[in-house]
């Protein structure tokens, strides 16, 4: 009956101890310190004749994580000196079926894309974006900065595919994180609920083939949208 | 061997399995009770399990995968059943009472070995892999066999995308669609690391690799959905590296080219390669 | 707590018996390990004034000299020194190093009797397996509902590498680390290994290779697997350095022990031990040795060059430089496959020693046993690119790979046909021992039959790199190897601990775990049959059934490990003394005391036959078994 009663109690202290390390595990994930965006709500608007709820969605994309944003706040506080990231948030949330409008300043520098195919706009409204205020369907893949590219996760509406380049600051090599910025605007049609995952489809990180450091690590050039 | 263990031999090992008395009283009777049912057993599920676990077949290769399954599980339960048997049989039949005591029971027969049952066991193994071997090689040649109406599709991976594109037309998308009722060969290589381009309900697989293309051919017999997954471990979002296949007829095949900007010739042509 | 052997007890050491080895344990170890990471890091952060810390050099470098200095102060490199400057230990050293008069110290120190280094190997295993199974139960947390966010895929890749390469090198020494270290030598009727120094080494090197690799959470952990193919691997944040270091000292250990292995049983054997009276466990350890020899040192290349490309920019694998990532893949699964059987072998060959012990009976067909385990190590070294099927590599291999793997099954029925054959008609005898022998052919069978798939090319182009590969491999070395290595723990505990070990509680946790096993792997079965690829952070709905069958069954399995531990735990504590030869057996480790004294026996044994002779007293006298007469000598031992 002791014996019964101390292997009981060994049982349940393994389970502490792994539960413990599962809420280490759990705590490491990096979402940006601002946390979840909430898309803003805009009204209604038509597209193809059909009327959707609107909502809009702003960031920016900046060349140092260990720096400030244009408005003196910090990028990612910790976040790593050179590398690359989006900011405030990396993880989102829209409502589903709607048309979600999305304002994106670009501060980084700019390079040759390994695959051209990411230079082009994908799966926006009408197929284009505006960028600098001019309506294109693409953008010169030899001076691309990164891509804002969302898919559907794992059996979550699988054939939804939106990509959007943005070309590289107006200070190219110079690039800082609060002069130069070039604009990205354009409008997705968002899924059925689930979970979404984004990254960057450029190789704006560290190391071999660029998709070390930045590209790599959770938070920085990849994240989540929810929608709900 | 030399008669005197000819002897034992026949006295430890042949003795119970083919002489003395009705053969439900030999020891290799009462394992022959067991390993029949378990054998049954074996077959049934062979033949029956695999139509329920994997997806539905959209490709003469994936039916392959499928028949082979049950080819291998339907070899494989009387050799199973074999272990399975003297195993359960030992534990009911010759489990000694003293099992929680400290004195072991008496000693066992003082069996050593035994040529014939080696010979046997040896036997049937090496047929049985003389078997599967045939079996594998006649199956991957078949698979291998380039056709007269091929048709070639690129593929390219990359962190964390896939992209496909059809030569000649200038299109290329992220989604694999493919016609029904030819062999595509898929040109595979990769942008970056090494991704594993794998069509799941066509039944093939092959690595993209760096400045590598490699080549896989299939043959989509079903028109419908597929997947096509990430099998080799690529990073951050590998788990995410998936997008949907589709086959369709060779006439909505050329429409949806058309539709994503090829012209008529450049599809024509296409659709017409052959390799 | 031990029964302490008689030269234990009445020896007094001068008071320099040891010189340094005195003041040496594993604190001074860690100190000087950690002075000398500091020092490297600082003289590599100084040098390249460029990098910041984090950099692959600085890594690299800190940690080479943590498993330098951590050599250094725990003493593995002491004789050397004394040797270069002209001094030699005289006979009390070696008894100071072989923990004389030390009591519970000496498993803290660099101690060079086998016992010593078998327990202190025993606890290591168990420690591994307990990372490396809290590591899978934060898999399995992930995967309990489709799109989970439990963790950010970044940490869950690198758990899932980590998971892997920790259960790895758990597995490769579970076996051969306690027992063929503690038993082995027992067996053959030696006094102790051919290289005590040596030995010690081999442990200790593994003890510096595991901070390394833990220490890779925190260097932004390892996103590759445990593969860690190149060119992502190559890509991987510093992390990759530490992963890569880990391996190549862990290489050197194992290269370590297996020669000295094969050494000593080569050198070592008592009078009349002939090759042909060996037991079956020592023909294993010295095949896996071997195997060992040959395999291992292919990954260290493959990771030394990993460390290169990564380090000072060479392009083994970079294809962009003219590398190719294949070059890694073959390296690597030239070390892979044989190393599958480096880790199998030692278990089976204790689970022949449990099945004719319990059988009461010889083992069944010695000799074809024994040229079985030559055929699969053989056959081992030619195997491996069937891991490489569905690269691209070479595609025209596919059919002879497909041959030489399909023709593995042939001695790995011989296996079976030993096992079975010894319990044939045996008088089966259902200690805890045997209850892992008859799960392992339960598992084993599983294990081998879904190998059989994978060997044949075009079922593996649906298999590969899926849900079934994993649970094919968890079959057969967890459910293969590990309950092999629990059946050995249960077998030999008595010899090792002197206490019984606790059936009850151990009974209890073999349920558990036979269930859990079945559970856990069937359900991955199933998302492999679905089309679940592996390693993935994410899967889809369809998945889930299948997902949570698994997890449901780790958390069972886990619960049952946990169990067994206590079942050692608390006997190791409270067990009811051990006699001499608890289940009498026939081989020689039996012969002696439990725990044995200080180099084994107190009378040299004379072998006369084999240690199966069960049952042949009333034969001819040539067969008669007479395998021991050390009994006279073991006068500490127990009621026999
Ligand atoms: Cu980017
Ligand atoms: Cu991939
Ligand atoms: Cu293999």
């Amino acid at each position: 009956m002791k014996k019964v009663l101390w292997g009981v109690i060994t049982v349940l202290i393994g389970a502490i101890l792994i539960a413990a390390v599962g809420v280490g595990f759990h705590s490491q994930q990096y979402v940006a310190p601002a946390g979840t965006q909430v898309a803003k709500s805009d009204g209604t608007v038509t597209v193809n004749g059909k009327t959707y709820q609107h909502v809009t969605l702003d960031f920016v994309t900046e060349p140092s994580a260990a720096g400030n944003l244009p408005n003196g706040k910090p990028v990612h506080p910790g976040g790593n000196e050179g590398w690359p990231a989006y900011a405030p948030n990396n993880q989102f949330q829209v409502p589903a079926n709607s048309v979600v409008t999305i304002h994106w300043v670009q501060y980084d520098s700019g390079e040759v894309v390994n695959n051209a195919f990411f230079a082009k706009v994908q799966g926006t409204v009408g197929g284009k974006a505006n960028i600098n205020g001019e309506v294109v369907d693409g953008i010169d893949p030899s001076n691309m900065a990164h891509s804002f590219t969302v898919r559907g996760l794992p059996g979550v509406d699988p054939n939804f595919f939106v990509s959007v380049p943005a070309p590289s600051s107006k200070l190219g090599d110079e690039a800082v994180n609060d002069k130069g910025g070039v604009t990205v605007d354009f409008s997705f049609i968002s899924g059925t609920k689930g979970l979404y995952s984004w990254n960057c489809e450029f190789p704006c990180g560290s190391g071999v083939g660029g998709f070390g450091g930045a590209m790599s690590s959770y938070g920085y050039m990849s994240g989540y949208i929810h929608v709900v | 061997m030399s008669s005197e263990e000819k002897r034992d031999e026949i006295a430890a090992v042949v003795e119970p399995v083919f002489r003395g008395g009705p053969l439900w009283k030999r020891p290799a009777g009462k394992v022959l009770i067991i390993w029949v049912p378990m054998t049954i057993i074996g077959l049934l599920l062979a033949f029956f399990a695999p139509g329920h676990l994997f997806p539905e077949n959209m490709s003469a290769e994936q039916e392959d995968v499928k028949t082979t399954f049950i080819l291998f599980t339907a070899l494989a339960a009387p050799v199973a059943a074999v272990v399975w048997g003297i195993a359960l049989y030992s534990i009911v039949g010759w489990r000694k009472k003293s099992g929680k005591s400290d004195t072991p029971p008496e000693d066992g027969p003082p069996i050593r070995g035994g040529t014939i049952a080696t010979t046997i066991w040896l036997g049937t193994s090496v047929i049985l892999v003389v078997v599967l071997l045939v079996w594998g090689m006649a199956e991957l040649s078949s698979e291998l066999a380039p056709q007269q109406n091929a048709m070639q599709v690129n593929v390219t991976g990359q962190q964390w995308q896939w992209t496909f594109s059809y030569p000649g037309t200038g299109v290329t998308s992220t989604q694999l669609i493919v016609p029904e009722g030819r062999q595509i060969h898929f040109h595979v290589t990769s942008e970056d690391v090494t991704h594993g381009f794998w069509p799941v309900q066509l039944g093939v697989q092959i690595d993209a690799n760096p400045n590598v293309t490699t080549l896989i051919s299939a043959t989509p017999n079903k028109l419908g959905t597929f997947d096509v997954r990430c099998s080799q471990i690529c990073g951050l979002n590998h788990a995410y590296m998936e997008t949907t296949g589709t086959t369709v007829t060779q006439a909505q095949f050329n429409a949806w080219l058309v539709s994503h900007g090829a012209s008529a010739t450049s599809v024509h042509s296409y659709a017409m390669s052959a390799k | 707590m031990t029964m302490t052997a008689p030269l234990a007890e009445d020896t007094k050491l001068g008071p320099k018996a040891g010189g340094l080895y005195r003041h040496q344990n594993f604190a001074t170890g860690l100190i000087v390990g950690i002075l000398s990471a500091v020092i490297g890091w600082v003289i590599s952060h100084a040098l390249l004034q460029s990098s910041n810390w984090g950099s692959d050099m600085v890594v690299t470098v800190t940690l080479v000299s943590w498993v330098v200095g951590f050599n250094i102060g725990i003493g593995s490199f002491n004789a050397i020194f004394r040797w270069s400057l002209g001094h030699d230990e005289d006979h009390e050293d070696q008894l100071y190093g072989a923990g004389v008069g030390q009591g519970w110290k000496r498993y803290f120190k660099f101690c060079t009797d086998h016992k010593v280094v078998g327990t202190q190997y025993l606890v290591l295993v168990m420690v591994l397996f307990g990372v490396g199974g809290t590591l899978a139960m934060m898999i399995r947390t992930q995967l309990l509902t489709p799109n989970s966010q439990f963790m950010s895929p970044e940490t869950y890749n690198s758990i899932v590498s980590i998971h892997g390469m920790i259960m790895i090198i758990a597995t490769i020494i579970m076996v051969s680390g306690p027992f063929a270290n503690f038993i082995m030598p027992i067996m053959i009727g030696a006094k102790d290994m051919a290289f005590p120094r040596l030995n010690a080494l081999s442990f200790w090197l593994v003890v510096s290779a595991v901070p390394p690799i833990l220490g890779s959470f925190l260097l932004g952990g390892v996103p590759a697997g445990w593969t860690t193919y190149a060119p992502l691997a190559v890509q991987a944040p510093p992390a990759m350095d530490a992963f890569a270091i880990t391996i190549c000292t862990f290489v050197l250990s194992v290269t370590v022990a297996g020669i000295n292995t094969l050494v000593t049983v080569l050198t070592m054997r008592t009078k009349g031990m002939t090759p042909g009276r060996l037991p079956i466990f020592v023909w294993g350890s010295i095949i896996a040795g071997g195997l060992g020899l040959y395999a291992m040192p292919a990954f260290l290349m493959a990771q030394s060059a990993m460390i290169t490309d990564r380090v000072v920019g060479t392009s083994f694998y970079v294809a962009m430089q003219g590398g190719t990532g294949w070059l890694y893949e073959n390296t690597f699964w030239i070390m892979g496959h044989p190393e599958v059987y480096v880790i199998l072998i030692p278990p089976v060959g204790a689970l022949i020693e449990i099945a004719s012990t319990f059988s009461r009976k010889p083992v069944f067909a010695y000799k074809v046993m024994v040229s079985g385990v030559i055929g699969i190590a053989t056959l081992a070294i030619m195997v491996w690119a069937h891991h490489m099927f569905t690269t691209g590599w070479a595609p025209t291999l596919a059919d002879p790979f497909m041959l030489t793997t399909e023709l593995i099954s042939i001695p790995t029925g011989i296996v079976f046909l030993c096992m079975v054959g010894t319990i044939w008609r045996g008088s089966i005898w259902t200690r805890l021992p045997m209850y892992f022998l008859y799960l392992f052919l339960f598992n084993f069978i599983v294990g081998g039959i879904t190998g059989i798939y994978l060997s044949d090319v075009p079922v593996d182009q649906y298999f590969h790199g899926n849900m079934f590969v994993t649970a094919h491999f968890h079959y057969t070395l967890l459910g293969g190897g590990m309950i092999g290595a629990a059946g050995a723990v249960s077998y030999w505990y008595p010899k090792m601990t002197g206490r019984m070990l606790n059936e009850r509680i151990g009974k209890t946790a073999f349920w558990i775990i036979a269930a859990g096993i079945q559970i856990t792997y069937l359900g991955q079965f199933w998302e492999g049959f679905q089309g679940m690829p592996r390693r993935v952070a994410n899967y889809a709905q369809i998945f889930q059934h299948a997902n949570d069958m698994s997890s449901v069954g780790a958390y069972i399995l886990m619960t049952g490990w946990i169990v067994f531990l206590y079942a050692i735990i608390s006997s190791w504590r409270h067990g009811v003394k051990a006699p001499a030869n608890p289940w009498h057996a026939k081989s020689l480790e039996w012969q002696t005391s439990s725990p044995p004294p200080l180099e084994n026996f107190l009378v040299d044994p004379v072998v006369t036959s084999d240690p199966y002779g069960y049952g042949e007293d009333d034969l001819a006298p040539q067969r008669q078994p007479q395998p021991v007469s050390a009994e006279a000598g073991s006068t500490t031992g127990g009621a026999h």
